[in-house]
């Protein structure tokens, strides 16, 4: 797999830049993506204040993280399901590797979960000799290309229907064929042969909820079901952040998150699992395992404001919606996290180091904030997170130092109207109606010509004339 | 030395100390919820389901009387050259299965464990039962005790629903409130038939689960 | 009534035209103007790149200028958002805080003071002229100032307004974004210009000059028809200003 870092954000850019197909798949699914959510929303007059009862929900159980992790357990274990806590990505994966090992699993199947991806599961199951299988259509396309997501809801979103033709005959040897419906259907009988055989299934979760000690799967392909019912144990791999308090919560939610998420009024299917359900039969898992995955979460908690990131219930809506993540896709942000959530997640679970360029990947149109079903104000938290970039000493120094220079002339108004003069004294140097080069406006776009006079002298003049 | 679970739980604690934020509820904005939510919800509860349900590519098919169901089922599945149903241990369609004619009945139950799932997975036509079904966005619900299997729920391309049109609920927040606590641990929402957009946002029916749903309402 | 102007860099030193237009409008409705000496920038520039603490002293000095006047206006939506909603989060001084207060309750962009605060439904001017609208990002999400650019749009007799597709996509400017990832904002530009020349639109109006002159750049460089105009400067030309 490709070694993913925020850090190559630039060298991504302009290689999903000069990709002119990517770029036409990513608009096309994003704008009817917006475009579904937009019809849903009509029916829905309750929509605002929806995402005000949600954000007010998340809030209190991020303010009371502790409190609902503990409630959450204690009921998970009076139901019969195992809990196990991994400070960080290296915990998270050894405890699954010993749940795999003390039950001898030689085979896996998994439906999708960006959580798996961020503590990078795959790899480590697959070093340990473990048959491990994507069931979601888009993350077992993106497996079999040994590629990562480009988004957080339609992981193959990059790929035509060509592409993965290609790709089935070449990794499956099956005749080339680029209609949907029969890509569909090779997958279809590949996978539900796994599902039959494998020892064990690794879900996500939508929602972990506390008072019941269970939890949500939301999902449209049925895989999610079968991931969680077909095999004899069930591992559920669940960020800390996932929790609402109650059954009576879960509405709330689930009214948001389709029409954002897929343009849905609702998801196919939501699988609860409230403990293993091995009935008289011998059907369903016999074991039940949550994996609560902690990997910088509580450290966000620590800023008051930017700890409303957590709230996020990966929907996709911001993606859909931000005009940068519309011209160059999922892959180039760098991280298993993409668009607007992606750019506020990576400085603060990777660092500001690592993270210094990705709240940057934005013109701060605030579209994201207009379609958070959870009314996160990612503009907001975007600004602040560049200025903790700034305040770590991660951005340029030359920037820094005309920054500086910046705020100490334009607070000294007859230095600032000294120097303000010069542009334009450059510009009389200048042929006729020919612009300055500045960073960023060259040949494609260049700017107007500096003013001779400038407002306030055009101004006073205006008024000298009367 | 500490436990994760020590780790993190002290973690969160330092972090948020001094600094939790209060969250009061709105109960305004919880009355202005249920006003427009019982604004939008219409008398006919049973025509929303079916014009949901069929937004969703499920079909519907309304009992003028319980007396019918087998002549209904009889025709639907000789239509479809349907030759072999699954079906759980559920008596209700027990009763109902039995005076079906020219199929072969598998009954999930008969079957071996762990085989089960392979044969069942080989068989057209499901017919199970619904605990519920939700008016607004055209779902039923199976509740999953220890006394059913449930592979014929998902395993078999064709699921044919029956359900108690007394059961059908306004919506997943009255479902909710009513709702057995200890039922609510382990069920399912299923709507309509399964499928992706996954390739080029092509939608496709029939992903990894059933590619057909018929719901037969039963008054 | 008297109104302060606030001039936004790009006006001051790059479209100053757009500014005078502004004060002939303003002055036709009967508004005395004044030009307050001494403002320079509200550090929005370096606010974005995140260096808050460069920023603070600018705010200081823009609120010591602005804050006793009985009306600020400005000719974009950027620059109002700016000190209308992201200074409240900085950590000025007391003096500056307490007159900070007032000064937010004062300080309008063009369009929404017109319609908002002077009530004007129709200036009676005339533009024969197919035009279309931009609605920039800060203007539109930050202040919620969407109808009433449009509405004076509408009022002008004779004009041809048409709606393009997407009016309200980001221009790609993103000010310090438009040159740390200019390829991205180009990209995002051309997409918005292929709007514009989609509509057959002679001028694309917008109320944000840094919008503007960024279309406008791309525009004239691919050969396009269409041409930028600021509200301001449709206004006054609409009432021969």
């Amino acid at each position: 797999m490709q070694k993913l870092t925020p850090l190559n954000i630039k060298k991504n850019v302009a290689e999903a830049l000069s990709d002119e197909r990517l770029k036409k798949a990513v608009l096309n699914a994003t704008l009817s993506s917006l475009d579904s959510r937009e019809n849903i929303i009509k029916e829905i007059p309750y929509w605002e204040e929806l995402r005000q009862k949600t954000n007010n929900i998340k809030a209190e159980v991020i303010n009371n993280l502790d409190k609902y992790l503990e409630t959450f357990e204690r009921n998970c274990e009076q139901n019969g399901i195992i809990i196990h806590w991994a400070k960080d990505d290296v915990s998270a994966r050894n405890t699954i590797l010993k749940i795999a090992s003390d039950n001898n699993v030689k085979k896996i199947v998994k439906s999708k979960s960006l959580t798996t991806e961020e503590i990078h599961l795959n790899d480590a199951l697959i070093e340990n000799g473990i048959e491990t299988l994507e069931t979601d259509l888009g993350e077992y396309i993106v497996q079999l290309k040994g590629q990562v997501p480009s988004h957080l809801i339609i992981p193959a979103l990059h790929l035509s229907k060509e592409d993965v033709g290609e790709l089935f005959t070449e990794k499956l040897g099956t005749e080339y064929t680029n209609v949907p419906e029969e890509l569909l259907l090779v997958a279809r009988k590949n996978i539900r042969k796994k599902f039959l055989q494998a020892d064990m299934g690794i879900s996500g979760s939508n929602f972990a909820i506390a008072e019941s000690g269970s939890f949500v799967v939301v999902e449209n392909e049925a895989n999610a079901h079968l991931t969680i019912t077909m095999p004899k144990i069930h591992v559920a791999v669940i960020g800390i952040e996932k929790l609402i308090p109650n059954m009576e919560a879960l509405p709330y939610f689930l009214k948001l998150l389709a029409p954002s998420a897929t343009g849905q009024k609702s998801s196919t299917y939501v699988n609860f699992i409230g403990g293993p359900s091995r009935n008289k039969y011998g059907e369903g898992p016999e074991e039940v395992h949550v994996v609560l995955v902690d990997n910088g979460r509580s450290r966000v908690l620590h800023d008051k404001q930017l700890r409303e990131t957590l709230q996020c219930i990966r929907c996709g809506a911001c993606l859909n919606s931000c005009p940068v993540y519309q011209q160059i896709g999922g892959h180039a942000y760098g991280w298993v996290y993409m668009g607007p959530i992606g750019a506020a997640l990576a400085p603060q679970y990777l660092g500001t180091h690592e993270g210094k360029y990705s709240p940057y990947l934005c013109t701060l149109c605030s579209e994201c904030y207009n379609v958070c079903p959870v009314k996160i104000n990612l503009p907001e938290h975007l600004l602040t997170l560049r200025n903790q970039i700034v305040e770590d000493g991660e951005t340029e120094k030359v920037e820094k130092a005309a920054m500086k220079t910046f705020s100490f002339v334009a607070t000294r108004p007859k230095l600032y109207n000294m120097l303000t003069v010069l542009p334009a004294v450059m510009q009389k140097m200048m042929p006729e109606g020919k612009s300055l080069s500045v960073p960023g406006y060259g040949k494609e776009r260049p700017l107007p010509p500096f003013d001779k006079l400038g407002f306030k002298k055009r101004y006073q003049e205006g008024k000298g004339k009367k | 030395m500490k436990t994760d679970r020590e780790i993190i739980l002290e973690n969160i604690r330092r972090s948020l100390s001094g600094s939790r934020i209060e969250v009061v509820n709105d109960e305004a904005l919880d009355n202005t919820i249920n006003e427009k939510l019982n604004s939008i919800t219409p008398n006919d509860l049973i025509k929303q389901f079916k014009d949901e349900l069929e937004k969703v590519n499920a079909e519907f098919i309304k009992l003028e009387s319980t007396e019918e169901i087998i002549s209904v089922l009889q025709k639907l599945f000789n239509e479809n050259n349907v030759k072999h149903i699954a079906v759980s241990e559920d008596s209700e369609v027990q009763n109902i299965i039995e005076s079906i004619e020219g199929i072969d009945v598998i009954q999930a139950t008969e079957l071996r464990y762990p085989e089960r799932k392979n044969e069942i997975s080989k068989i057209d036509a499901a017919l199970v039962f619904a605990g519920n079904g939700i008016a607004d966005i055209g779902s039923v619900v199976f509740y999953y005790d220890d006394t059913k299997t449930t592979y014929p729920h998902f395993l078999c391309d064709w699921t044919v629903v029956l359900l108690k049109a007394s059961t059908i609920v306004a919506n997943q927040f009255e479902l909710i409130k009513g709702i057995d606590k200890e039922k609510a641990k382990n069920m399912v929402f299923v709507t309509g038939p399964s499928r992706t957009a996954d390739i080029e946002k092509t939608l496709v029916l029939g992903a990894h689960g059933p590619r057909r749903v018929t719901v037969i309402l039963i008054p | 009534m008297k109104v302060a102007l606030f001039i936004p860099c790009i006006t001051e030193h790059l479209l100053p035209e757009t500014g005078i237009s502004m004060v002939k409008v303003l002055e036709h409705l009967g508004v005395e103007v004044e030009y307050v000496e001494n403002q320079t920038c509200c550090g929005q520039p370096a606010f974005n790149s995140g260096y808050h603490d460069e920023v603070i002293p600018m705010a200081e000095h823009f609120i010591e200028l602005f804050a006793d006047k009985e009306f600020v206006i400005a000719p974009s939506g950027s620059c109002v958002g700016m000190v209308r909603v992201h200074y409240a989060r900085l950590p000025l001084n007391e003096k500056a805080k307490s007159k900070y207060k007032t000064l937010q309750s004062k300080i309008f962009e063009f369009t929404e003071f017109l319609v908002d605060v002077l009530k004007v439904k129709n200036l009676g001017g005339s533009f024969a002229h197919r035009v279309t609208y931009h609605q920039s990002c800060h203007l539109g999400n930050e202040l919620g100032i969407v109808s009433q650019p449009r509405e004076l749009i509408r009022s002008i007799d004779n004009i041809d307004f048409v709606e393009m597709e997407n009016a309200s996509v980001c221009c790609g400017f993103g000010g310090t974004f438009s040159y740390k990832f200019e390829d991205i904002s180009l990209s995002l530009v051309a997409q918005k210009s292929n709007y514009i020349e989609a509509t057959g639109a002679e001028y694309c109006i917008g109320a944000d000059s840094s919008c503007l002159m960024n279309i406008e750049g791309y525009l004239k460089a691919h050969n396009m028809k269409a041409r930028t105009m600021h509200i301001a400067d449709l206004l006054a030309k609409s009432l021969n200003l």
